[in-house]
């Protein structure tokens, strides 16, 4: 606890509190059981992430499972329709309001993902006695990367997700012009993916 | 090579990805993207890994307690991450100033850093400085390492006094000591002793020109005799009791071969016969002889001697000694600490030592007493009273030698050097 990045617990703690607000709402709305609930995830959160300095895997779980009711109301393939169809928990949302939920839920948890290992590295880095400057300097530099590339990813997946959900409609009706093709069309786009995959293997070894 | 935080982040977009294919769930599959394209993100960002560095130099030979200053320059170039910059440090040296660790943010574009360290030698021996590590870390954790420039050696030696710094006239010493007493050297002998430099007033029949042909010298070489009736200097360099005080960065072994290697310097220098005994294990010796040979001879084997508590007891050093004390009569230093757990079986070996010389008031037997007690890290509160209490314990023992004839001459290396020690040995009546 000593050896704390104020700076980084700060985001930390915000970053918790924010997840477990928007949460707790999803499953309860604006009810006293609610409150309850985030109370119980901003303490599970601040105790095992910035305290215990934990992996965020436990608290992230928590929130996603708490989610899980509302996004699984956008289910396609109905295979927890008697399930759904008696439950009592989960606000009905709209789907951009569900994917706003569920991108709330995966950026925080991977900036809690990276900010736990800046605190670890930062631990590390004193233990190590290095210059307090020279730490300080690091931790911000790596913060404001993580940041950007957090954001990217984010604006990356906004764009991908609104762009295929337009496109599908249509690419769909146009494949459905050639039946005979479709196996050639998912092979290709098969093929597609492994290249890339091959692409960022090499990168990795090299 | 992929590190844990990058498969996490592959896992977790996988779990969705598949979640969201089952339930065909559009939100799960949004949910497993961000992950997946912020590892995607973080390879193509790779880890800084064009890292150069120049290989400084360094005194190929060091005075232990010699200062010097150490750089190096390192360039950092492509990637974007984490670089940290390890500089590892051999025992042999100790870190005074600055920092052997640099850590660093390198954004796009080329960085300059230097590491610049204030180093003292503290130990004896040989001692290699390694080659600089690095090591650098992108986003998610994936690392590069590796190493830059040579192994840089040095060997460091015992702090010598240079000739002239103590200085004796003839007289009547107070202590037996014998740079301040009549010394009784004769005419020079036929047995040949080295050669060395042709000086003003040396005769003509000794120039050895046989010698001056094959070196094709400017001035002469001589030869050089022993001297009848030259006076002996006996070393007994008591390891059990010195290699026990102290630690790793600061032993009292390191001062006690100071201490020896300067008294077989000063003494060969002045043309005394010179013999050692240490309880090593095995134990060394090396028996009286003059000149520059035996000089050589001891010094590079007193800088490989280690702390052991494997050791040989003194009295069995000295009884094998005993014909060398008896032969020259010589004076006998005896290089010991009264700090170590031998404080017992020191007396026992001084007595026995004594026995080899005719009864007289004080023997020609000098005991140098390196203390400990200053080496000691200075503890908080009551306990800081321990270095005193340590010199109020010793103090009767010391009496009790100096009473029984034996000089003794103490030496604290954290208060004085050993030339301040020495001079205030020579001091007359």
């Amino acid at each position: 606890m000593k050896k704390l990045n104020k700076f980084v617990a700060v985001i930390e703690v915000t970053l918790i509190v924010l997840m477990s607000i928007i949460a707790a709402s999803s499953l309860f709305g604006s009810s006293t059981r609610s409150i309850m609930l985030v109370f119980g995830l901003i303490i599970t959160g601040v105790l095992t992430i910035v305290w215990k300095n934990w992996h965020p895997e436990v608290f992230s779980f928590i929130v996603l499972f708490t989610t899980v009711p509302c996004v699984l109301r956008h289910n396609n393939v109905d295979l927890l329709a008697r399930v759904m169809s008696h439950s009592t928990v989960g606000i009905s949302t709209t789907l951009i309001e569900s994917l706003g939920l569920a991108f709330v839920t995966i950026i925080g948890y991977l900036m809690l993902k990276t900010l736990n290992a800046i605190q670890i590295e930062h631990r590390e880095l004193i233990d190590s006695q290095a210059e307090k400057n020279e730490i300080r300097s690091v931790t911000h530099d790596k913060f404001i990367a993580v940041s950007i590339l957090v954001f990217f990813s984010g604006i990356i997946s906004i764009l991908v997700a609104l762009l295929s959900n337009s496109l599908a409609t249509g690419i769909s009706t146009y494949l459905s012009h050639f039946s005979g093709n479709i196996i050639a069309v998912g092979l290709g786009i098969l093929m597609l993916l492994a290249a890339c995959l091959y692409w960022m293997g090499r990168t990795l070894k090299s | 090579m992929l590190s844990k935080r990058g498969l996490t982040l592959l896992a977790v977009s996988g779990i969705l990805f598949t979640a969201g294919a089952i339930f065909g769930n559009i939100v799960f599959i949004a949910m497993s993207l961000p992950p997946f394209f912020l590892f995607v993100l973080s390879v193509v960002l790779i880890p800084p890994h064009r890292i150069t560095g120049d290989s400084p130099e360094i005194p190929k030979k060091l005075w232990i307690g010699q200062e010097f200053v150490f750089t190096r320059k390192i360039i950092i170039d492509g990637g974007v991450g984490a670089v940290k910059i390890f500089q590892k440090l051999p025992d042999e040296m100790e870190l005074l100033e600055g920092n052997n660790l640099k850590i660093l943010w390198k954004w796009w574009g080329t960085e300059t850093v230097e590491i610049t360290c204030r180093l003292r030698c503290i130990k004896k021996g040989e001692c290699a400085i390694p080659p600089l590590q690095w090591q650098t870390d992108n986003v998610i954790g994936t690392s590069s390492q590796g190493r830059i420039g040579e192994v840089l050696e040095t060997i460091a030696w015992p702090r010598l006094l240079t000739p002239g710094q103590i200085k004796s006239l003839p007289s009547i010493a107070v202590t037996p000591f014998p740079l301040a007493d009549i010394p009784r050297v004769g005419i020079p002998s036929t047995d040949f002793r080295e050669i060395r430099g042709y000086v003003a007033g040396d005769p003509v029949k000794n120039i050895n020109w046989k010698a001056t042909a094959r070196r094709q010298t400017n001035s002469p070489l001589v030869n050089e005799y022993e001297k009848e009736g030259k006076k002996a200097v006996l070393l007994f360099m008591d390891v059990t009791a010195t290699a026990q005080a102290g630690n790793s960065l600061d032993s009292l072994l390191e001062y006690a071969i100071e201490a020896t290697s300067n008294f077989v310097l000063y003494f060969s220098n002045r043309g005394y016969k010179v013999g050692l005994a240490i309880n090593s294990m095995p134990p060394l010796f090396f028996y009286p002889d003059s000149g520059r040979r035996q000089t050589i001879m001891i010094l590079p084997k007193l800088n490989q001697l280690k702390p052991d508590t494997n050791t040989v007891p003194l009295i069995e050093v000295i009884e094998a000694f005993s014909n060398n004390v008896l032969n020259f009569d010589p004076l006998s230093i005896i290089i010991t600490s009264l700090d170590g757990d031998t404080r017992n079986a020191l007396p026992d070996s001084l007595r026995k030592l004594k026995t080899y010389y005719s009864r007289r008031r004080r023997f020609p037997i000098l005991m140098v007493n390196i203390t400990a007690r200053d080496m000691i890290p200075q503890p908080p509160d009551y306990e800081s009273s321990i270095p005193s209490l340590m010199s109020l314990w010793a103090r009767p023992r010391v009496r009790s030698i100096s009473s029984s004839g034996i000089s003794i001459a103490n030496w604290n290396p954290k208060r004085e050097t050993f030339r301040t020690m020495m001079s205030r040995q020579v001091k007359r009546r």
